[in-house]
Order: C-alpha cells, then sequence, then structure tokens
C-alpha cells in the first residue's frame, strides 16, 4: 500500500524470523492474537464513527473514521426501484508520511479492498436497497460511506469493514413523506430519522500468509499436505503487511453464511487449510459482530436518556 | 428460487451434462491455419481456447525491455495483465459508452497478476516485462477459469517458464446439497457460484473466489467437487499442449 516504504533487507529478515518463532515485532505473544479494537460512536450524530487499534502499551496503531452520507438521487435506469450504495475508501496524507495524495492507480490493494467491502454489502444483500426508493424511477436515496485512514499500522480491511457495517448500523436517514408525488424531507428536530435496513452483518478478516520455503519448494511438494509451509498471521503491522507473500480474505456473518471468500494468488496452500481457517473465522467474527452491537446499545440508550419520560406510551400489560 | 430446474432427478443439468461434467475444452497454438508461417516469440502467437461457449484469445508479449524505465526490477520479471472483455461477448450488447474496462475486469486484472507472479519463474527474466493480453470474444459462465486456463496454456506455448500448471474451474450449488461442475451462463446466474484454480492439479490452492453467499459447512464439499474438477483439467490440457507441440513439429519439419 504504501509506496515508498521500504525496508531494508536486514529489517526483513528479522521480522521474518521473529514470526517464525511465533513473535511479533509490536510485543505480541501469538501469530493469531489481534489488537484491541475500540469503536467510538460520535454523540449528536448518526453513522460517524471512529475505530481504534491499540497496542499492548497502549498506543494507537490504526485509526479510522467511517462516515455515512444519504442524499436524493435519480435511480439507475437498470433499477428503477433500488437505491445506490457506494464507499469512497482512500489512503492520503493524513494515514502517514509515506503515503501520497494523488490517487493511485487501479491495480493497487486498496481499490481491491474497497471494492471487496463494496462488493459484501450489495452482493450479500446486507443493505436492503427497496428500503430506500422513495418515488420509484425518480427519487431514490444515495448512501455513501468514506472511508478514512487517520493513523495507519496495518489492519485496514478489517477495520474498514466493521467500520462501515457499525455506520450503516448507526446511521438515520431523515424521513421522507410523499403526497400527490409531492417529496418533503422532515429535518430530525420534526421527525424521528429512519434506520437503514441492514439484514445481516458481514465482517471480513484476512489471513495473511508468510511463507516458509522458497516458492518454487512449495508448488513442487505437491501432495505434503501435512508439512507446514507457511505461516498464518492475523493483524498483521504495515511492516509484516508489505513482506506478506499471500493473503486469504474471509468475510463471514453470525448465520454461518460464508459471505466472500478470496484468495487473490500468492502462495498456493492446501485445501484443507483453507476450509481449517474458515472455521477458525467465525468465533472471531462472532465476538467482532457482538462488540459492534454493544457499542451501538450503548449509545442508544446515552442518547434516549430521557425517552421513558417523554413518552405518551400508557404501560401495556402483556398475558 | 428461479423458475429454472438446474439439477433434475435424473442427475441431468440444463444443458444435458451431469453435475460433474466440464464443458467441452478445445485449444489451438494459433490462430492462423498457416503452420508454415509460425515462428516463435512473437506477438502474433495467438492461444486460442474454447471451454464450451466461452472463447478466449491470449496473446504474450514479451519477456521484452519494459517501456517505462521506471518498472525495471534488476531481479526479476514483473508481470502485467490486460482483459478486454468485448461488448458483444454477451446475450445482451453492452451498452456502456465508455471504453474503460468495467470494476470486475479490474479485479480480475488484479486478482491474475498475483497469480501468475509466484508461477511464472520470474527470476529468468530479469529487468524485463511480460505482459499478458486477453481478449474476451464470447462468455458463457466462469469466464475467469476460462481466462485462466487459456493463460496456462499461452505461457507454455510462448516457452515461458512456469513451475507447474494452473488449472481453473467454476463451481455452483443447487439447493444447498448438489455441486455443479464448470457452469454455464444461466447457472452462474442464479446460483451462488465460485472459482477455485489449483497448482499442477493437486490440492494446493492457488486463487479462489466466491462472492455470493455461501454456507460455511458446505465449503469443504466445495473445495473436493474443485479440486477434482482441475486435476480432470490438468490431464486435459496436458494432453492438449502435447498433441498440439506434436503437431507443430510434424508441420515444421
Amino acid at each position: 500500500m504504501a509506496k515508498d516504504l521500504v525496508i531494508t533487507n536486514t529489517e526483513r529478515q528479522f521480522i521474518l524470523d521473529l514470526l517464525a518463532n511465533s513473535q511479533r515485532l509490536d510485543g505480541r505473544k501469538s501469530l493469531l492474537q489481534q489488537r484491541d479494537l475500540n469503536i467510538n460512536i460520535t454523540p449528536n450524530r448518526y453513522g460517524d464513527i471512529y475505530l481504534e487499534l491499540k497496542r499492548d502499551d497502549g498506543s494507537i496503531a490504526t485509526r479510522l473514521h467511517c462516515k455515512v452520507t444519504a442524499e436524493i438521487v435519480k435511480p439507475k435506469d437498470q433499477r428503477p426501484f433500488e437505491g445506490t450504495f457506494y464507499i469512497n475508501c482512500e489512503f492520503n496524507g493524513l494515514a502517514g508520511l509515506n503515503f501520497e495524495n494523488y490517487k493511485v492507480g487501479n491495480n493497487s490493494d486498496e481499490f481491491y479492498y474497497g471494492r471487496l467491502i463494496e462488493s459484501m454489502i450489495l452482493r450479500s444483500n446486507a443493505l436492503d436497497l427497496e428500503q430506500l426508493c422513495i418515488v420509484a424511477g425518480l427519487k431514490v436515496w444515495n448512501i455513501r460511506v468514506d472511508v478514512h485512514v487517520l493513523e495507519f499500522d496495518g489492519g485496514f480491511l478489517e477495520l474498514a469493514s466493521i467500520g462501515c457495517m457499525t455506520a450503516l448500523l448507526h446511521y438515520r436517514r431523515p424521513d421522507v413523506t410523499v403526497r400527490n408525488e409531492k417529496v418533503t424531507i422532515h429535518s430530525f428536530d420534526e421527525k424521528e430519522g429512519v434506520k437503514l435496513g441492514v439484514l445481516h452483518i458481514p465482517i471480513a478478516l484476512q489471513f495473511n500468509l508468510f511463507p516458509l520455503k522458497e516458492a518454487a519448494e512449495i508448488i513442487k511438494t505437491n501432495t505434503s499436505s501435512e508439512n507446514n509451509n507457511e505461516l498464518v498471521v492475523l493483524d498483521c503491522t504495515l511492516k509484516e503487511d508489505l513482506l506478506k507473500d499471500g493473503e486469504f480474505i474471509i468475510a463471514l456473518n453470525k448465520n454461518r453464511e460464508i459471505v466472500q471468500l478470496n484468495k487473490p494468488g500468492g502462495i498456493p496452500i492446501s485445501a484443507s487449510k483453507i476450509v481449517e481457517f474458515s472455521h477458525m473465522a467465525l468465533p472471531i467474527i462472532e465476538e467482532t459482530t457482538n462488540k459492534i452491537l454493544k457499542a451501538i446499545d450503548i449509545d442508544e440508550k446515552k442518547r434516549n436518556k430521557y425517552a421513558h419520560l417523554l413518552s405518551a406510551e400508557n404501560d401495556r400489560y402483556v398475558e | 428460487m428461479s423458475r429454472f430446474e438446474f439439477y433434475n432427478n435424473d442427475g441431468l443439468r440444463i444443458d444435458g451434462r451431469r453435475s460433474n461434467e466440464l464443458k467441452n475444452f478445445e485449444s489451438s497454438i494459433t490462430t492462423t491455419s498457416n503452420f508454415a508461417n509460425f515462428s516463435r516469440n512473437t506477438s502474433t502467437n495467438t492461444t486460442y481456447l474454447q471451454m464450451g461457449q466461452n472463447k478466449v484469445l491470449v496473446t504474450i508479449n514479451g519477456p521484452k525491455e519494459p517501456t517505462n524505465r521506471t518498472k525495471i526490477d534488476s531481479n526479476k520479471a514483473t508481470l502485467s495483465t490486460n482483459i478486454n472483455i468485448s461488448k458483444f461477448s454477451k446475450v445482451n450488447r453492452n451498452t456502456n459508452k465508455s471504453n474503460l474496462p468495467d470494476k470486475q475486469t479490474l479485479e480480475w486484472e488484479y486478482e491474475i497478476t498475483q497469480l501468475f507472479s509466484t508461477i511464472v519463474v520470474l527470476e529468468t527474466y530479469p529487468k524485463s516485462t511480460i505482459s499478458i493480453n486477453v481478449t474476451v470474444l464470447q462468455q458463457d459462465g466462469g469466464v475467469l477459469s476460462a481466462i485462466i486456463n487459456c493463460i496456462t496454456i499461452a505461457l507454455i506455448n510462448n516457452s515461458i517458464q512456469i513451475y507447474d500448471i494452473i488449472t481453473a474451474v467454476s463451481i455452483g450449488i443447487v439447493d444447498q446439497k448438489h455441486f455443479l461442475l464448470d457452469l454455464n451462463h444461466l447457472e452462474e446466474q442464479f446460483l451462488s457460484s465460485g472459482t477455485i484454480a489449483t497448482v499442477g492439479g493437486g490440492d494446493q490452492v492457488s486463487l479462489l473466489r466466491i462472492r455470493d453467499k455461501f454456507p460455511l459447512d458446505l465449503i469443504e464439499e466445495f473445495m473436493q467437487v474443485g479440486l477434482q474438477g482441475c486435476s480432470v483439467l490438468k490431464e486435459i490440457i496436458t494432453k492438449q499442449v502435447k498433441d498440439m507441440n506434436l503437431n507443430k513439429l510434424v508441420e515444421i519439419q
């Protein structure tokens, strides 16, 4: 991702040796240990999320900002009943000195990851686009998620997918009434906003592969699946990320459904390992999903502190 | 579910194949019929692959000196892929006005470049580039797998060193229990499907791509079906490449 960052041969060897002894440069004890995730929801705003990955010593490794905005647009000709959805993720100078400000080419990792998150949400119907229709063929909502990287030390894909889903779950669009084909948009003072239809929560997880042998050797020893040809590392730092030699991305939801499963090239791994990783990912993703739901729940309670006082609803007895 | 019966009780699919039957697979080294004009290492050396109704042309340019000086890597060659999907390749003509490739094609380019960077012995060609140009003339489901297979054959025919043959195949799932190998366009449109590519027909998976919702518990079977298909395909490719080269020898002599 970072173009100018060059790792010297000695440092490269050092990091790889550490990994071979299952140690990490930032002090983590195991290859599968992830850094602490913090979800901060900005008060008084909808769909404005800050995510942090914290190192063991408490300093912030990666910081991400996700913001949802909605506007009314004309729908696409082929799909007059559906709203539109767009994710804009960008690395720019904010993320660190080694990131450039201009737009990078289409063949880059970040283009690929951005596309992956977009299709993760769109193709699995995680966001119900039909709810976003106001007047068929004329007016629909366009939901746009902006992902900004404020500080970067690896873990972009996971954070971006968590951030997008949290922001979409939290966001409320203004309510709209249609009368005689006249559309009125109500501000939040007039009417409570409407939540987006999020049907399930897919979260991406990236397994990074580091070869223990030369690539040629791995390819030649074709059937030895019990041999350990590679190391699998979760939640890479930036330096590890630049040294990796292949990756395996899986997006799952809590209902045991694979939403995306991607292994774009890199060193080959045996099929049984892929199955193993996919099952390994499930508890991690369940944990993350619970974290997201909890963060949103806490925020909801803070927001509606006086809800029970203002409500005109009578107590009801349920038999 | 859709109105089609993708896998009936007799075990037949829409196009009359069995569940684990591949489409017919035919490749040829060069598109010109005149073998006497055949010369190696020219860019006229085009490989053509017909996998069912998928028609793919691959030209490999290089190894040659890179036009852009900054792209030189003194240790190994750099690989670049360019995929051109022609507008008439589908049933409905692509009405997109711009000539720029769409996002899916760009994703494929990225994946194919990553895939072949580990398979081609790049260290043999330092300070040079190898560019792979793909033209898709007609698509009928599983285009990505056809492209990957065609590039493998093209690399062999262009005498570029590779570690092993890569074969790719697409797989779909019907009613959460039947797995279909090598999909046609109807199946690809309505079923959850994925593409798998393995090295040398073994169990080493080198590319995997599932973009639809897919039950986690069925992934093991999915892989088994895929690996089987790939190993069958490897035999076919090996045989065809050998036959083609024998023909070539005969023609030259």
